[in-house]
């Protein structure tokens, strides 16, 4: 383990939550993985271990019951996780999307309600993406037509991270075609309203421990209180909740190249090469000095963008730069890590090739880094 | 029910760590837990008191830091935390030990059930438990895996060698459990927080009224520890003809006398 390999800044209670989240993982994580992964489902059980220990109310400010973490706090959280599974830690964070919505522009009974959900663990998702439209939110083909107490809901949406264990899904919808970003608003859909279905889970290469299916509306009626925001703000609102997660969600791929670094280390100190360990090559010395560099790097560039978070400063390009920047050195990071682990890396009974297929979809959710550079060249020459 | 747990706090076994010079165990640096055992004391004693209701107060003789460890069995779900220390008791033995905590839980109050853990494992007596029940006069159950309370009255299941035992008593009574009792639950995080921010009832030599220092520290401890060493395994093979039974016989118990080894 690197003696490095951590926020070297945590106080005392940080330390404390980042060893009671160890604990929890050696635990309820550890054993099970290999079986979870092989399958590709959430553990429940695991969940509600989390539950207990207190943890559902992370995100939930103190003056709703939580625990009103700050976004520093929840980064050690999710590191920490992310260094034994990064799926679960994906789907851990997605019980509180729709939670961070609704905090935004939700009425105060929605926040309080909102709030109970997460609490008691049942959690809330949010749905953008749909299957023609990933990057191109403003080809959004979801509607949300006026009717009388409330709007029928239409539309497709997949890739929804917790659509099969979450109670409720806020999801975006077209309310005004014409205005297109300006057009665009937030409903809170229950599972159980008529018209609701979720689809098929996803198999996916990486990740496989969180839980990703499609969710689908047809002719769902969904009542006026629960319009989140104004109508016409959903677009915006659904950038700010990628913002303000943002360094949060880095925390995963950070976690991951962490583990990836320090199994690569241990693997260098032991497999010889002409009676010597590898790790006395030069080659292999600097391939894994590279690599640290580069979690030292990605992790410093999230801890900045969650302190500045903290102290209510808008972050701005940091954020975009943190997200793309990050992700793809974090990538670079576990690639590398596997090449030091040669054909062992490639095997499925050894534990890296796992987190090359977990790192791979980084640089591709909450925003694809191609969307990031648009975004970051925008404000740079605004 | 008011219930005791004595918990000490010992050294991490997973970052063991041995001076090569006086082969001893480095102590600075390396991380402290709840012993293994203890844990499963906490767990059950925080069963019992949610089933019939109660307090259960963990309490741990120890240096300033073991407060750490009445923390964490606060976030364990312990509603009170004491801590014996005082500078006279450095030192002392199983015996003196049990003499302390005897005196002090007296003072702490009017107690249904004390539990233990098994033992600790850095010391590995099991003594202090089974010393205790006896300083405070009353009776005592060990290697306990299973509880049952009904009308006043104990029932447990002994983990013994070769059997389970089924033993009862009546309240108050002290108990020692083993590891297959239950399956510690995760500590709370509220509570931790909230622990962090709480210090422990403190129980020092002058709270105790005739403390008797020759029953404490280095002065009331019949055992002395002189060294602590891991044993250097050699192999050594003798190789003895069998041919002869007679001899061959002789040969093996002059070996086993030669080894001090009795039979």
């Amino acid at each position: 383990m690197s003696r490095y390999g951590f926020y070297l800044g945590m106080d005392a209670d940080q330390k404390d939550i980042v060893s009671m989240v160890k604990q929890f993982a050696e635990k309820e994580l550890d054993p099970i993985i290999g079986e979870y992964d092989e399958k590709g489902e959430f553990p429940m059980k695991a969940h509600r271990a989390w539950g207990e220990m207190g943890l559902w109310g992370i995100d939930v400010p103190e003056e709703y019951g939580g625990l009103g973490m700050s976004a520093l706090t929840r980064y050690l959280v999710f590191e920490e996780l992310a260094k034994h599974d990064a799926g679960f830690a994906v789907s851990n964070g997605a019980f509180s999307f729709g939670l961070t919505a609704i905090l935004l522009s939700g009425t105060e009974e929605q926040k309080l309600a909102a709030c109970g959900r997460v609490l008691s663990g049942e959690g809330i998702s949010m749905a953008i993406t749909e299957p023609q439209s990933g990057s191109d939110v403003s080809g959004t083909k979801t509607t949300a037509a006026k009717t009388d107490g409330g709007y029928i809901l239409n539309g497709v949406k997949c890739f929804i991270t917790n659509a099969s264990l979450c109670s409720a899904c806020v999801v975006l919808a077209v309310t005004d075609p014409e205005a297109r970003y300006h057009g665009m608003s937030f409903f809170l859909v229950e599972k159980d309203f008529p018209g609701v279905s979720v689809g098929k889970h996803e198999d996916k290469m990486g990740i496989r421990l969180s839980d990703t299916a499609d969710f689908v509306m047809e002719d769902v009626f969904v009542p006026d209180d629960h319009l989140v925001g104004t109508e016409g703000e959903g677009f915006s609102n659904a950038m700010k909740v990628l913002s303000i997660k943002r360094p949060v969600s880095v925390a995963g791929a950070v976690g991951i190249a962490q583990r990836a670094l320090d199994l690569a280390v241990d693997y260098a100190k032991t497999r010889e090469f002409k009676g010597v360990p590898i790790g006395r090559l030069e080659g292999v010395q600097f391939m894994l000095a590279d690599i640290e560099m580069r979690v030292q790097a990605a992790r410093s560039m999230a801890v900045y963008g969650a302190q500045m978070t903290d102290a209510g400063a808008d972050i701005g390009t940091l954020g975009n730069s943190l997200k793309a920047f990050g992700t793809e050195i974090c990538f670079e990071a576990v690639n590398t890590a596997l090449q030091v682990f040669g054909g062992y890396g490639y095997s499925r009974e050894y534990p890296m090739e796992k987190l090359l297929r977990d790192i791979r979809i980084y640089s591709i959710f909450e925003g694809t880094n191609q969307i990031q550079r648009q975004v970051i060249a925008k404000m740079l020459l605004a | 029910m008011n219930i005791i747990v004595c918990i000490k706090q010992v050294p991490d076994t997973t970052e063991i760590r041995m001076d090569p010079v006086t082969n001893t165990l480095v102590r600075s640096g390396v991380p402290s837990v709840i012993n293994p055992f203890d844990r499963h004391a906490l767990e059950a004693a925080v069963s019992l008191r949610d089933k019939y209701g109660g307090t259960v107060t963990a309490v741990t003789m120890g240096p300033p830091q073991a407060a750490e460890a009445l923390r964490e069995s606060y976030a364990l779900g312990a509603d009170r935390m004491a801590l014996i220390n005082d500078v006279r008791f450095s030192g002392s033995d199983t015996y003196a030990t049990s003499y302390i905590l005897a005196e002090s839980i007296k003072l702490i109050g009017r107690f249904d059930l004390i539990i233990c853990g098994k033992q600790a494992i850095d010391g590995d007596t099991a003594q202090v438990g089974p010393a205790l029940a006896e300083q405070l006069g009353i009776p005592q159950l060990t290697y306990v895996r299973k509880i049952e309370l009904s009308g006043g009255r104990i029932r447990v299941e002994r983990e013994l060698d070769d059997c389970y035992e089924a033993a009862e008593a009546p309240l108050p009574v002290l108990l020692t459990v083993v590891k297959s009792i239950n399956d510690p639950r995760l500590p709370n995080v509220v509570r931790k927080l909230r622990a962090n921010r709480m210090e422990p009832d403190i129980i020092s030599g002058g709270d105790i009224a005739d403390l008797d220092p020759n029953r404490i520290g280095l002065a009331g401890s019949p055992t002395k520890v002189f060294r602590t060493f891991a044993p250097v395994r050699a192999r050594n093979t003798v190789m003895i003809d069998g041919s002869q039974a007679d001899a061959a016989v002789k040969r093996l118990l002059s070996e086993f006398d030669g080894k001090k080894i009795a039979i």
